[in-house]
């Protein structure tokens, strides 16, 4: 520990404090705005319910199914040579920066049932329509969740010294087993962390979602799309669900601690 | 036995190499960087030869030329990684009973197996420790035991006493020569040390090109 | 031959001459500037107002705005399209605007009681409601009454205006649609948008917003017995800093040159 990288520089501690207040200000004056008194009856009103039961599950949904294809693609990235590798990490990046709107209207694109590429088709044959439901909610969240899941996990498959699962195959270990017993633990940091990103992101989502899979309270109507629609109605509510959507969201981020920037816990 | 006649390539590393293993323990001599760890890393079926044979007992198992390669999972092989690469995320006594786990040992029976065997190689104190606070000799007894445990028919140690220290070296030494005489397995030991080698092995071959 | 410190010496008399005179003409020249100029193209201050407007009068309110800055070319405007409500809620919370048309009056009424307009609104066109379908009309929905074929049906949130017209209207008809198959649209533009690029069979909109559609989607009218006869009002927001420009707007939707606009998009008079 030597005194030249230790001692924090004036301006850069007062930079830091301006940025907690950038960020600390606009929560508390959220919860400035919370009605202390009404919360619980605003917080079991039907459509607040309704949003927070469809919101859990369909986030819920979303992270496991951008588990189920990100990890392949992970893996790919991390441990296989293939041309047009840039081309897929692009496009898993994708999301990410596309406007979330934007995204909607992709999705519509490939599975709306009026003109989606393979939407019309799961239509004609099969009598399947993805928009306005709940299914339409989880593809929408898996859309924008799935980059965070994917790069969190590249990231924590690139780093895992390969000796460990050379040792273990070299004990009998087949390739199933080296994933399970050696790689998976190996990898659970990155795993954590990019589920508990990914979970956040899909809980948030708002923009593909209202264009996908539409506002229907009590069938698609997810907490971010109550809140924006109780901001007229009825205001104490939307800052009651937002309180419950901040307390979630900090929640998640002290369980988190500082695994989620990707090295190790200090 | 172990037969290997061919060239070991890995990355641009590329050398011929023949050696004969039988019933012994046989030492490989010689600095570093002329392949003694390349040499063992073909046999575990880690890298694969550029050309030539490799013959695991009466078993082909790695012939380039006719297009064979078994791979490391099925060679049944016990090996002392120079850096003892035990799992990070288990304790000593889950490190030593994996490769009796892999060989279908029910779960009470190998940690048993393990923890007996620890005591033989004096950690049996650490047993439940993980394995990243084990001391690098501490360690090296676990990866040892891990070697030798699964009833291999081969043993290959890298630098096998590099991190015991001087006091201890000769017990150690004496308990992995009683279990590879017991075992009756062909063993190649790898060490820039030679005096070590003289103590451990029946032969030793020199690779100081 | 005219060497170089000659040529200088001979620019900077000439700069010089030049400054004298300027001295001279630049008093002139300001004061000019004060003075109402139409027909020279001397750069004018110009002054900005911002026009909070219901999303149903993106298009014409566009048109009106560029006609508007052509005739007052020392006015510039600056739009805001959203659904009337939300507008009413920024308008309460400070937002800073001069103009508000919405596509009701109770908006303004809102507004009344919480000080944002001193004086009631002025009526400057109405609409009215229709429905609209996916071109070809494929579940064969001949009006109001048979709209709960649609699986799912778009109207505007509950509290926004248009949202209010569609609840009347399907009243007026006697027509209760299971809020499951209803998605709320976060503006009037959103809500149609959901049956021409979207999955939504079916939607309750603006008569004009059906019509800027065009072939994206397929219209079935309302009759004007069960109709609802949407009054759009506008007024100046208390507090503009731009009042006097605000009024001119305002004067200008309401003058014969805005009515025109008005019709050409299918607004009716007021």
């Amino acid at each position: 520990m030597n005194s030249v990288s230790s001692r924090t520089p004036r301006f850069v501690r007062i930079g830091a404090l301006l940025g907690v207040a950038f960020l600390a200000l606009p929560i508390v004056g959220l919860l400035k705005r919370v009605a202390w008194s009404t919360l619980c009856r605003q917080l079991t009103d039907v459509a607040t319910r309704d949003a927070m039961r469809i919101s859990l599950y369909a986030s819920v949904c979303a992270t496991v199914l951008a588990l189920v294809l990100g990890l392949p693609l992970a893996w790919c990235l991390a441990r296989m040579q293939f041309s047009g590798r840039r081309f897929v990490r692009a496009l898993v990046l994708l999301p990410m920066v596309l406007p979330p709107v934007v995204g909607g209207v992709a999705l519509l694109g490939a599975y709306g049932k009026s003109n989606g590429l393979l939407g019309g088709l799961l239509n004609s044959l099969f009598g399947i329509q993805l928009t306005y439901s709940l299914w339409g909610v989880i593809i929408a969240e898996t859309f924008v969740a799935l980059p965070f899941l994917v790069l969190s996990l590249e990231g924590g498959l690139r780093s895992i010294d390969v000796k460990y699962e050379e040792s273990a195959a070299v004990m009998g270990a087949t390739s199933f087993t080296r994933f399970m017993r050696v790689t998976l633990p190996l990898l659970k940091p990155s795993l954590v962390a990019g589920l508990m990103l990914a979970w956040a992101r899909a809980l948030g989502e708002f923009g593909a979602t209202i264009t996908f899979a539409g506002n229907i309270q009590g069938r698609t109507q997810t907490a971010p799309l109550a809140v924006y629609t109780m901001l007229e109605s009825n205001p104490e509510g939307a800052y009651a669900l937002s309180f419950l959507l901040v307390a979630i969201s900090v929640g998640l981020l002290v369980g988190l601690r500082d695994r989620w920037i990707g090295g190790s816990s200090q | 036995m172990i037969s290997l006649h061919g060239t070991v390539e890995v990355g641009s590393f590329s050398r011929e190499f023949s050696i004969d293993v039988g019933n012994e323990i046989v030492g490989m001599f010689g600095a570093n960087g002329s392949g003694k760890t390349s040499v063992l890393r073909t046999i575990a079926g880690l890298c694969p030869l550029g050309n030539g044979e490799l013959k695991l007992g009466d078993d082909l198992v790695d012939a380039p030329a006719k297009n064979m390669f078994v791979i490391p999972e099925m060679r049944n092989i016990g090996m002392v990684f120079q850096d003892h690469s035990l799992f990070p995320f288990m304790t000593a006594v889950d490190n030593a009973a994996f490769p009796l786990l892999m060989r279908g040992v029910k779960r009470t029976a190998a940690v048993k197996m393990a923890a007996e065997m620890l005591e033989q190689f004096g950690v049996a104190h650490v047993a439940q420790h993980m394995a990243p606070t084990l001391s690098g000799g501490q360690s090296q007894r676990v990866a040892i035991v891990r070697a030798l445990i699964g009833s291999p028919s081969a043993v290959l140690l890298d630098e096998p006493l590099s991190a015991i220290d001087e006091a201890s070296r000769e017990g150690v030494r004496n308990h992995i020569r009683e279990h590879l005489v017991r075992l009756g397995v062909s063993a190649i030991v790898v060490s820039h040390d030679r005096a070590e080698l003289d103590h451990l092995c029946t032969r030793i071959e020199n690779y100081t090109r | 031959m005219w060497s170089s410190t000659d040529g200088v010496y001979s620019l900077t008399v000439t700069i010089l001459a030049k400054a004298k005179s300027l001295v001279v003409v630049l008093p002139i020249f300001i004061c000019s500037l004060a003075a109402p100029v139409h027909a020279e193209r001397i750069e004018v201050k110009k002054s900005t107002i911002t026009v909070s407007a219901a999303a149903s009068l993106v298009n014409v309110y566009t048109e009106i705005g560029k006609q508007f800055e052509k005739a007052n070319p020392s006015i510039q405007v600056r739009f805001n399209f959203a659904s009337s409500s939300s507008l009413v809620s920024q308008i309460q919370s400070g937002a800073p605007t001069d103009v508000f048309a919405a596509a009701d009056l109770s908006s303004f009424d809102k507004l009344l009681s919480t000080g944002n307009v001193v004086k009631s609104p002025k009526v400057f066109a109405r609409n009215s409601m229709q429905l609209v379908v996916k071109p070809g009309n494929p579940l064969n929905i001949s009006s109001i009454t048979d709209v709960s074929k649609a699986s799912v049906i778009s109207l505007c949130a509950k509290t926004a205006p248009c949202g209010i017209y569609a609840a009347t209207v399907l009243s007026r008809y006697g027509v209760v649609i299971a809020e499951s198959k209803i998605t709320r649209g976060i503006d009037a533009t959103a809500t149609l948008n959901a049956v021409s690029t979207g999955d939504a069979d079916a939607a309750i909109v603006y008569a004009t917003d059906a019509v800027s559609a065009k072939k994206s989607v397929a219209t079935i009218s309302i009759p004007a017995g069960k109709n609802v006869k949407a009054m759009y009002g506008i007024g100046v927001i208390r507090g503009s800093k731009n009042s006097k420009q605000a009024e001119t707007f305002v004067s200008y939707v309401l003058s014969p040159a805005g009515q025109k606009v008005l019709n050409t998009f299918g607004f009716l008079a007021p």
